[in-house]
C-alpha cells in the first residue's frame, strides 16, 4: 500500500497561509511612506544629533496634526531614547501659538518621539524643535503649512456638471426610449 | 479580406513608432526587464536598507508609485502593468522546468479553476495590510515582493498554462477588475478574417493564448493580461490595441471565451464584490473616525484587541454589509424584472458590474491622493539609496514630495469619485434597459428606471460613504492616538 500522494490543489492554500500569515511578525514602524506624510526632516545634522522628522496628515489642514521626530547621535547613529522633544508651532502676525512635548507614549514605539496637535487656524506656521538629552542641546527650525478643512460646497459645486450631464443624458434618454420597443444589443 | 475589415479609429497596434514597438517578438520582454531590475532594486533596499519606510525603496515604490501609476495606467489605458509583469519573467524558467519534470505539466484543479484562491487571498492580503502596517515595513515589503516571485514559479512550474494569473494573482485579479473600465481592449479587426481561419492560432498555437481566451469569442479585458501573445500568434494580422467605450462591457452580458457568462461566475461576483468594496473599507482604515470606532470596540471587548476589532470591521465592512446590500437590491430588481425571471445569484451577477466603474473610481481616488501628495518623494528616496551605497555624494532632498498644490488634492479625489459614480449610473441604467429587451409596453422607460432603481440608489449612498471618507484628512497610519497615550 502506497503512500496517497498529498493533492496538488492544497498547494494554493499553503501558499496564501505562507504569503498572508508570516507578516504577523512584522515590525511596523509608524511613519508611512509619502503619501500622508511629509517629511520635513531627513536625517539632518542638527547640533550633536541626526534628527529624523515627520508630520501628518499631508497636506495638513485644521484639525490634529501629529509630529514625529526620530533623534540619533550623529557620532555612531545610535537612538537617542532618553531625550526631551519639544514642538512649538506659531502662526505669525496672529499669537496662535501651540507647545507640545513629543513622547514615546504617542508614538507608540520606545524609539520615536511623537506629539498629537490640535490646529484650529489654517496658515503657515513657523515651527521649532526643541531636542535635549545627554549629548546636549539642539534646535530645528521648519514651516508647516496648514490648510482650510475640506467642506461640502466644494463638493457641491463639483457635482454641478456632473448631475448637469446626468439631467441631459436622462432627458435624451427618456425621449428615445418612448417611441420604439427596446432591442437586444 | 481588406475590403471587409472595419476601421478602428484607434489602434495603437498601427500606430507608428509605438505599434511597430508593441509588435516586436521581444516587446513583453523589454517592457518586463526594467521592472524585474527594480524589483532586485526593491527587494535589496528592503532587506538591508533602513527599516524607515519614507527612506526605503520598497515601501515608497510600492505602496505609493507602483499603486498610483496602475491605477492611472488603468484609466488611461488598459492592463499595461501585467502586460510589463516582472514575476513572468522566470515563468520561462518554470515552465522548461515543468516540461523537464511533468511533460507539460498537470492541469489546474477542477476545484480552484475559478476565482476563489483569488478571492481568498485578496482578502486576506487587504486584513494583513491593515493588521500589521505592511506600508511602513521595508522589511515585509520586499519579502511580499519575494515570495510573489517563488509562488509564481511554483504554481507555474507545476501547472499548465497561465494558472498563477488566471487564479491565484491578487494583483492580476485587481487588474482584471480596473481594466473593465479601460479605454483598451485587445481584440480582433476583422470577424470575418477569423471566420475563415482554420488554424486557430491564436488560442492552439504555440504561442497560444495561456488564459484560454479565443480572441474570436473574446469579449472585453477581464483576465486578459495584454501578454500579446494572440498578436505575434495570428498569421493574418488581425489583432489590434483597439479603442473602446470605457465601462461599455459592463452593459452586456454575452458569452464571453474563457470565462462564460458573469451573471452565472458566483466566484466571479465575489470578487468584484470583495474589489469594490474594499476600496470604501480600504479608504476608510485610513481615516480618524476609523481609531475612535478600534477604540469603542476595544473598549467593548476589555481592552485593546487590535486583530479583532480589525476582524470585527472587515467582517461587518466587507461580508455582512455587502451581502445585505446586494441581497436587498437584487431582490428589488427581481421583483420587478418580467418572467423568466433568474435566481437573485443571477440578478446580483448582471447588476453588481454597475458598481465596478465606482468601485474603480474609490480606489483611482484613495491611489491618486498617496501618488500625487508623495510622487517626488522617489527622488530623494532613490538619492538616499544610491547614498548608501556610495553612488551619490550630493545633499538628499527630502523636501520634495507633492505633485501638485495641496488644494488641488481633494478637488481631485472627489472628482475621481463622481467620474466613478456617473459610470456607475449610466451603467445601472443600461444593464436594466438591456434586460428589458423585447419589451413593447408604453411605459417602458419608467419599467427601466424602476428594475434599476435599487442599483440607483445603492450607487448613490456608497458616493456618500466615499465622499464622507475623503472629506476626513488622512491619519498618519499606524499611530493609535488615545490607544498609546
Amino acid at each position: 500500500m502506497g503512500v496517497k500522494k498529498i493533492p496538488a490543489v492544497l498547494l494554493v492554500p499553503v501558499l496564501a497561509a505562507l504569503i498572508t500569515l508570516a507578516p504577523a511578525l512584522a515590525r511596523a514602524e509608524n511613519l508611512g511612506p509619502g503619501g500622508g506624510t511629509r517629511v520635513i526632516a531627513g536625517d539632518e545634522a542638527v547640533g550633536p544629533y541626526r534628527l529624523f522628522v515627520t508630520s501628518a496628515p499631508e497636506p495638513a489642514q485644521t484639525g490634529p496634526l501629529t509630529i514625529v521626530v526620530r533623534v540619533s547621535d550623529i557620532r555612531n547613529d545610535e537612538k537617542v531614547k532618553d531625550a526631551e522633544v519639544q514642538i512649538v508651532l506659531a502662526l505669525p502676525g496672529t499669537g496662535a501659538r501651540l507647545e507640545a512635548m513629543a513622547t514615546h507614549a504617542d508614538a507608540g514605539n520606545p524609539i520615536d518621539y511623537a506629539a498629537h496637535m490640535t490646529i484650529t487656524q489654517p496658515g503657515q506656521y513657523e515651527g521649532v524643535i526643541r531636542v535635549s538629552a545627554g549629548q546636549g542641546a539642539a534646535e530645528l527650525r521648519f514651516t508647516q503649512r496648514v490648510l482650510p478643512p475640506r467642506t461640502t460646497s466644494t463638493l457641491l459645486v463639483l457635482a454641478l456638471p456632473f448631475v448637469a450631464a446626468l439631467v441631459i443624458l436622462g432627458g435624451l434618454w427618456f425621449l428615445r426610449a418612448k417611441p420604439r420597443a427596446v432591442t437586444q444589443s | 479580406m481588406s475590403g471587409s475589415r472595419p476601421v478602428h479609429t484607434l489602434d495603437l497596434l498601427r500606430w507608428p513608432i509605438l505599434g511597430r514597438f508593441l509588435k516586436w517578438r521581444h516587446a513583453r520582454t523589454a517592457l518586463q526587464v526594467p521592472f524585474l531590475l527594480a524589483a532586485a532594486l526593491i527587494v535589496f533596499d528592503g532587506l538591508v536598507g533602513p527599516q524607515l519606510a519614507p527612506k526605503n525603496l520598497a515601501t515608497v515604490s510600492v505602496w505609493l508609485h507602483y499603486r498610483g501609476l496602475v491605477v492611472l495606467a488603468l484609466l488611461v489605458a488598459g492592463n499595461l502593468f501585467c502586460m510589463a509583469c516582472p514575476f513572468m519573467l522566470p515563468r520561462r524558467i518554470a515552465r522548461w522546468l515543468r516540461r523537464r519534470l511533468w511533460r507539460d505539466g498537470r492541469p489546474v484543479p477542477r476545484i480552484v479553476r475559478n476565482k476563489w484562491p483569488a478571492v481568498v487571498l485578496l482578502v486576506l492580503f487587504f486584513f494583513v495590510y491593515e493588521r500589521f502596517s505592511l506600508w511602513a515595513s521595508p522589511w515585509w515589503t520586499a519579502w511580499i515582493v519575494v515570495a510573489y516571485f517563488a509562488v509564481a514559479f511554483a504554481v507555474d512550474a507545476t501547472f499548465r498554462g497561465a494558472a498563477f494569473c488566471k487564479h491565484v494573482c491578487p494583483v492580476g485579479q485587481f487588474n482584471f477588475f480596473g481594466s473593465l473600465i479601460s479605454p483598451l481592449e485587445i481584440k480582433v479587426r476583422a470577424a470575418a478574417r477569423c471566420a475563415a481561419c482554420r488554424t486557430k492560432d491564436c488560442i492552439r498555437g504555440p504561442q497560444g493564448c495561456e488564459l484560454a481566451l479565443f480572441q474570436p469569442a473574446k469579449v472585453g479585458n477581464m483576465d486578459c493580461t495584454f501578454c500579446l501573445d494572440c498578436i505575434h500568434a495570428c498569421p493574418y494580422d488581425n489583432i489590434g490595441l483597439i479603442g473602446r467605450t470605457p465601462t461599455a462591457e459592463l452593459w452586456t452580458d454575452p458569452f464571453r471565451s474563457g470565462i462564460g457568462r458573469f451573471s452565472r461566475r458566483f466566484d466571479l461576483t465575489l470578487l468584484v464584490a470583495v474589489l469594490i468594496f474594499s476600496s470604501f473599507i480600504n479608504a476608510f482604515a485610513m481615516i480618524g473616525p476609523v481609531y475612535a470606532l478600534r477604540e469603542q470596540i476595544g473598549r467593548w471587548l476589555g481592552g485593546p484587541a487590535p486583530t479583532v476589532d480589525l476582524a470585527l470591521i472587515f467582517g461587518i465592512g466587507l461580508v455582512v454589509l455587502p451581502g445585505l446590500l446586494l441581497a436587498a437590491a437584487g431582490w428589488a430588481t427581481r421583483r420587478s424584472l418580467p418572467a423568466p425571471v433568474e435566481p437573485l445569484t443571477a440578478v446580483i451577477g448582471r447588476f453588481i458590474y454597475a458598481l465596478v466603474p465606482l468601485g474603480f473610481g474609490m480606489w483611482l481616488a484613495h491611489y491618486s491622493f498617496h501618488f500625487l501628495t508623495g510622487g517626488l518623494t522617489l527622488v530623494p528616496v532613490v538619492q538616499s539609496f544610491a547614498a548608501d551605497v556610495g553612488l551619490y555624494q550630493g545633499a538628499v532632498e527630502w523636501g520634495l514630495g507633492p505633485l501638485t498644490p495641496g488644494e488641488w488634492l481633494f478637488p481631485i479625489e472627489a472628482l475621481c469619485l463622481y467620474a466613478g459614480a456617473f459610470g456607475s449610473l449610466v451603467a445601472a441604467m443600461q444593464i436594466a434597459h438591456r434586460r428589458l429587451a423585447g419589451e413593447t409596453t408604453p411605459d417602458l422607460a419608467w419599467r427601466t428606471v424602476r428594475v434599476a432603481a435599487p442599483w440607483l440608489i445603492l450607487i448613490l449612498a456608497l458616493l456618500i460613504v466615499g465622499l464622507a471618507i475623503l472629506v476626513q484628512p488622512m491619519e498618519m497610519r499606524g499611530t493609535f492616538q488615545g490607544l498609546s497615550g
